[in-house]
């Protein structure tokens, strides 16, 4: 399988150990096999060993060690808070984020809305096993997606 | 050696890979010593370290070069790697002189690699570990997927 992400200039990373975890960064120049020297609007530059960062799918079009105003005006244009948020992988890092700052009210407001979201769910599941809801044959896939749209209001 | 810089106390080791430079206070022999910061700590640079070490069967000279942002961390580098490949521990390691080179006159194959303004190259195992040492634990329930 040939590789898909490769460390280079412009490559964006998140940091997986450490004092920056969870930050999003730019790898502005190789230091040498084992560390990058990484940036990132709001931080120092500094050298990074990659064993702390995770590569992603995203890179920007810089030069080797821009400067911090270049930087972030490239950020911008690649676009790559937004890139990250929508990304399956950035997605699932805001909900782990929410979840873990929930407090014990949102908590039972969660509870309250699957309780909700699963009682329509199966009683249009039952309802389109006896045919009741849904005479006319639905294709399994319609079904799904109007479930998924019920999840999707529900979720936090 | 002491191991204090000014009235900051540093462990023995990051005593030694500190640049300070020793002032005399009121002709006494007591030393002020003040570190010494790297002036551009962000920008990458390729140091040459001449340094004379005592091996078991006598003395020899030698060049390394480093890659790395600051000279601490260079004179480091340059200690372990010393102390791995040629058993030679910290007393026995005399620097004769470090410098700055630039990129043409560097002479190690392994940092002109990196001498590329289009530098490009994957990580081949993921480094599977907990974000906390606090997370670790000594089994696991799966196996770790170290494709990147």
């Amino acid at each position: 399988m040939p590789f898909k992400r490769y460390v280079e200039i412009g490559r964006v990373a998140l940091v997986n150990y450490g004092k920056d975890y969870g930050k999003l960064v730019v790898i502005v120049d190789v230091v040498d096999q084992n560390r990058a020297l990484v940036d990132a609007p709001d931080m120092v530059r500094s050298q990074m060993n990659f064993k702390r960062l995770t590569l992603a799918d995203i890179k920007i079009d810089i030069n080797r060690v821009p400067k911090k105003k270049t930087l972030i005006d490239a950020m911008e244009k690649a676009d790559v808070k937004n890139k990250w948020e929508n990304s399956s992988w950035g997605r699932k890092l805001i909900v782990q984020k929410r979840r873990t700052s929930l407090n014990d009210f949102d908590r039972f407001k969660l509870m309250l809305a699957k309780i909700k979201f699963w009682v329509v769910f199966n009683v249009l599941k039952i309802g389109i096993m006896l045919g009741i809801l849904f005479p006319i044959p639905m294709k399994a896939g319609m079904v799904r997606q109007e479930l998924a749209k019920l999840k999707k209001e529900t979720a936090a | 050696m002491d191991t204090a810089i000014g009235s900051f106390k540093l462990p023995e080791w990051r005593a030694h890979t500190c640049r300070c430079i020793a002032v005399p206070v009121f002709s006494h022999s007591t030393c002020l010593r003040l570190q010494i910061f790297e002036k551009n700590p962000t920008k990458i640079k390729n140091y040459g370290i001449w340094l004379r070490y005592q091996s078991r069967t006598g003395y020899h000279n030698m060049y390394k070069e480093y890659r790395d942002t600051t000279l601490n961390g260079a004179v480091e580098q340059m200690y372990t790697e010393m102390a791995s490949r040629h058993r030679v521990r910290f007393p026995c390691i005399q620097i004769i002189k470090t410098a700055t080179i630039p990129a043409k006159l560097c002479k190690r194959d392994n940092t002109k690699q990196f001498h590329n303004s289009k530098i490009k190259f994957p990580l081949v195992v993921k480094k599977v570990r907990p974000p906390t040492r606090k997370l670790k634990t000594t089994y696991k329930a799966t196996r770790p997927n170290l494709f990147m």
